[in-house]
């Protein structure tokens, strides 16, 4: 028990004793790891921001269907429960005439030729409508063929802007689709492909660090010491690598997120500030970054190392 | 008890380094290596590390046969020897007391130990008021000194010198082989000490094993340098 302790002891003091002794050796490892992890720090903010701004974008589309002058206050109930109840809907909502008209008020309130001739007539000529928005914007063409699956939907529906032929909402949610499929499959791509390069560079400079030890740790294995004993000191200086790097990246990150925090705002509206999200997820982006980091580093080490170890 | 027997060893696919060796060391005994370069002086020594293995025959470390040894093993083997080098072998970035605390600390001695030991080594050997010099700030000699104290340090049964004067100058030679000769007299170690120096092995008067292209051709006691 004594020796392991010794053992450990020594190699957390080599370990920072080596880190120290070849400090511009250190210092150039150290940075390669700082670019990959602040790289991968900012790889997780861009992609969580652009998740959400597809989110809010698939927030503002609903389909509106539209209901018969004819049918009764309860029958509206039963087709609105029908519709609650298809998996794929999030909400439905029935908006009565009076609630249409208010609505089409506001919403061309800038536009006075509009209002002043719905205003000409004596009934309120906006139908009733039902808005539905589904769980994802993938959905809507299931949740429209159950709509049409409906019993008495002849009796029920006068029209929907989601139906076959022509349709702007259903362009639009297809569209939208598109959009947020490519975006994320490339995004990921992309942020794969990048993380791998930066692992690679990492792992290959902390080798060139190792491979400057190679005749220490012959010369080690000579005088007999252990593996454990050999490599207790290079996996502390890959924690260090590790640790020192998570550290500066996430400084950088900090100032860099604040910086470009607003201009982004405005670009991608409906989204969280980007300060405001690191703010928020600091732990869980720092905590990853020093996971890898650390790994990277002992992993590399450890690696390089036992190609040296053949005496 | 270091004892060889049968003996091959080829690199790669036919240079015979070694060629079927029968030879036997006893303990305490001072042993001179001599042969030119490539000779097989060097494998001689590697077999005893367990740097290399024979191709053929039996390599014995007192009761130990040791050209079996596995990998994991070899480091406990290697705590028993005390091995001098040529280039010195010093790790650059250690001072010379931690190069022979390092030798210490591998076999798990303690801080108060190593505090107590290595500066009366060092002293031993003339390099007190050295200790906190790193490699790159001694000559050669110094060097070398460092070298036999983190031999020494652990008391080791056998020392292995392959060539520790090749890279010294006349003067410094002579120190380290009377510190050898002092350490056998005094210590009762078991040294192996293979050189080129004809004047060294003509007037220390001890065991001379001459080596010529693999092959023992000469083993006599109180030997000298003839090739």
């Amino acid at each position: 028990m004594k020796n392991i302790t010794l053992e450990i002891y020594r190699s957390i003091k080599y370990g920072f004793q080596n880190f120290g002794r070849n400090i511009f050796l250190s210092i150039a490892t150290t940075s390669v790891m700082v670019l990959t992890l602040f790289g991968l720090g900012f790889f997780i903010i861009i992609n969580q921001i652009s998740d959400q701004a597809l989110t809010s974008l698939q927030s503002k589309v609903d389909i509106n269907v539209y209901i018969k002058e004819s049918v009764e206050p309860e029958n509206l109930q039963k087709f609105n429960e029908y519709v609650q109840q298809i998996p794929e809907v999030n909400t439905s909502e029935v908006i009565d005439k009076e609630k249409a008209l208010a609505i089409y008020k506001e919403r061309f309130k800038e536009n006075p030729v509009l209002i002043d001739s719905i205003q000409f007539l004596d009934t309120n000529p906006l139908p009733v409508t039902l808005i539905i928005q589904a769980k994802t914007s993938e959905d809507y063409n299931t949740i429209w063929e159950k709509i049409k699956q409906y019993p008495e939907f002849e009796e029920t529906v006068e029209s929907s802007d989601y139906s076959d032929g022509k349709n702007v909402a259903k362009e639009t949610i297809d569209q939208l689709n598109k959009i947020i499929n490519t975006t994320r499959s490339v995004g990921l791509v992309i942020i794969i492909v990048l993380s791998v390069i930066a692992i690679l560079i990492t792992y290959n400079t902390i080798r060139l660090t190792m491979y400057s030890y190679r005749n220490e740790i012959e010369i080690m294995r000579l005088v007999g010491a252990s593996d454990t004993q050999i490599k207790g000191p290079f996996f502390i200086e890959g924690i260090l690598f590790g640790v020192f790097g998570t550290f500066i990246s996430s400084l950088i990150l900090f100032v860099v997120v604040f910086l470009i925090s607003d201009p982004v705002k405005n670009f991608i509206p409906g989204s969280e500030p980007l300060s405001e999200y690191l703010f928020n997820n600091i732990l869980i982006i720092v905590s990853i970054k020093l996971l890898i980091g650390v790994a990277l580093g002992i992993g590399s080490s450890i690696f390089a190392i036992n190609r040296y170890l053949k005496v | 008890m270091i004892l060889f027997k049968n003996i091959s060893k080829i690199y790669g696919d036919d240079y015979l380094a070694l060629n079927n060796i029968n030879l036997k060391i006893e303990d305490g005994e001072f042993i001179v290596l001599v042969g030119q370069s490539g000779a097989g002086k060097s494998t001689l020594m590697k077999l005893i590390t367990g740097e290399e293995k024979p191709n053929q025959g039996e390599v014995y470390f007192g009761n130990n046969r040791i050209d079996t040894l596995k990998y994991k093993h070899l480091p406990q083997h290697r705590r028993q020897l005390g091995i001098i080098f040529q280039d010195f072998k010093l790790l650059a970035q250690k001072t010379a007391f931690e190069n022979v605390a390092f030798a210490m600390e591998i076999i798990g001695k303690d801080y108060l130990e190593i505090q107590r030991k290595v500066p009366r080594f060092l002293n031993i050997v003339g390099m007190g008021s050295k200790a906190n010099k790193f490699p790159s700030q001694m000559s050669g000699g110094e060097r070398q000194r460092v070298a036999i104290a983190r031999a020494l340090i652990n008391e080791p049964r056998v020392l292995l010198a392959d060539e520790p004067t090749g890279n010294l100058d006349v003067f410094n030679s002579w120190d380290i082989v009377n510190l050898l000769l002092k350490i056998n007299e005094q210590l009762k170690t078991t040294i192996i000490f293979a050189t080129h120096n004809k004047e060294v092995v003509n007037s220390i008067n001890k065991r001379v094993i001459s080596l010529d292209r693999g092959n023992i051709i000469r083993d006599s006691i109180e030997g000298k340098y003839i090739i």
